[in-house]
């Protein structure tokens, strides 16, 4: 940036809609004869427009808490108001409670098989579940007008949808939904390595944990991918949760290694209770 | 449960949305989700589709109320239901099934407008970067930027020395995510 900072302060302004007309006709003269200042021009415009992408996912992030929260029993009591009744609905709080019982019965028979297994030593799915966070969604934009956009060119307008789809249900953190419908339309492509990434995410979530590794090997296996050190992280974790301990270890090691790995701290640790 | 949303102003209600504030948001979800949920059930939607158009329709709200001269002429909800009609009326469309429903959308308030913008690929990758420049950096950009906060008012809220600092760092951060960038360029 070669340019000086009462530059870019002016860039500021006139982007942000506080420079005066003269300063604005002062900017729009250089931006025809100025290609640098016409880059940074394009620059802090796109930084601006990020920035508010990004507080829109903060935003989201909110809503989708309150949606968890308050959507079920606020749909429930429209139903009844509707007059449609509990027995229309999908979601039937008998079964969903004979369910939960059910759930809770398999947890505790987990848990307790689960205490045992580290009773001998086995605390590589202990440390999966002390470790594993699903990764925040850095690749979809939630497309305003819904075009398909650059970068997502080997779907079509109708699968683009559903991958949009599935990340709502990704961020909402209803992994299952989310992995039937990443399955159903991402094709094992280097085109789809990150959204691939996401998809084994999904899967380590819903005890597909194979699966996880076969599809994260195939993503690390691609030269460059998107997102390669967060594959490596939890292919690492996959391997924790599978009791492939010595494979983990190795892949926990090698980011250990790496200085500017985002999950450099947290190999160190682990790789340390391990040992 | 806090307090109710018609004892709100309708002012204080848009920069409650503006700050992400929690006292304004769950009112606001408890008394306009359900209108939504009902309209999108009656006209051929799905639970998803209810909660995926109501979050939508607040989100442009949300980017709605950081406009300094946007003012709402109508109701909080009449505002919510109207972005919402339109949403839905669009998806519909695309669809091709929008029979139904167009009968039955009004005149829209004059300010409903969904802002389609174009997302960039610079855009796409700096949205990324953002959460790879340190937290301090991204909370002085997304201040001056997002929220157009004075430098006087950041210095203020993120306790730093002053307003020439605050625009001295921000020079920095964007140096910082100017590297970033090329550097990502450079990956391929």
């Amino acid at each position: 940036m070669s340019l000086e900072d009462k530059d870019i302060e002016l860039i500021e302004r006139y982007l942000l809609g506080e420079a005066t007309s003269e300063e604005k006709n002062a900017v729009e003269q250089r931006l025809k004869r100025d290609q640098e200042f016409a880059e940074e021009v394009d620059f802090v415009r796109s930084v601006i427009l990020a920035t508010r992408e990004k507080g829109e996912e903060i935003f989201r992030d909110k809503l989708n808490e309150l949606e968890g929260s308050l959507a079920d029993k606020l749909e429930k009591q429209a139903d009844t108001e509707m007059g449609k009744g509990v027995e229309t609905r999908k979601t039937v709080p008998f079964f969903r409670r004979k369910w939960f019982y059910y759930a809770a019965t398999i947890a505790a028979v987990v848990a307790i098989g689960t205490f045992f297994m580290l009773q001998q030593g086995r605390q590589g799915p202990r440390l999966f579940g002390k470790y594993f966070t699903a990764y925040p969604n850095e690749i979809i934009t939630y497309a305003r007008g819904d075009q398909v956009p650059e970068g997502y060119d080997q779907f079509t307008q109708q699968e683009y949808n559903l991958i949009v789809r599935a990340m709502k249900y990704y961020e909402r953190k209803n992994f299952e939904k989310a992995r039937e419908l990443f399955e159903a339309n991402i094709r094992k492509i280097p085109e789809n390595a990150g959204l691939m990434v996401y998809l084994s995410i999904c899967q380590m979530q819903t005890d597909k944990h194979q699966a996880a590794i076969q599809n994260l090997e195939y993503v690390l296996g691609l030269s460059n991918p998107p997102l390669e050190k967060q594959a490596q992280w939890y292919l690492a974790l996959a391997h924790l949760k599978n009791n492939q301990t010595a494979k983990a270890v190795e892949l926990l090691q090698a980011i250990a290694q790496q200085p500017q790995h985002p999950f450099r701290d947290q190999a160190q640790k682990i790789v340390q209770k391990i040992k | 449960m806090g307090e109710s949303i018609q004892n709100i102003s309708k002012k204080e209600i848009i920069q409650g949305i503006r700050d992400s504030r929690k006292d304004i948001l769950e009112p606001l979800y408890r008394k306009y989700y359900p209108m939504i949920y009902k309209m999108i059930i009656a006209n051929k939607g799905n639970q998803e589709d209810a909660r995926d158009i109501f979050q939508d329709a607040m989100t442009v709200l949300y980017r709605k109320s950081h406009q300094s001269d946007f003012q709402l002429t109508s109701g909080v909800g009449t505002y919510l239901y109207a972005v919402c009609q339109r949403l839905w009326l669009n998806k519909l469309n695309r669809q091709k099934n929008r029979e139904q429903l167009e009968q039955q959308v009004p005149d829209q308030p004059e300010e409903v407008d969904l802002m389609d913008e174009e997302n960039t690929h610079q855009q796409h990758i700096l949205r990324h970067l953002l959460n790879k420049i340190g937290k301090s950096c991204r909370n002085i950009l997304m201040k001056k930027y997002f929220e157009q906060r004075r430098d006087k008012e950041i210095a203020q809220e993120l306790n730093l020395s002053g307003p020439s600092y605050v625009k001295t760092q921000r020079y920095r951060c964007l140096r910082q995510l100017k590297n970033l960038y090329a550097q990502m360029l450079e990956k391929g």
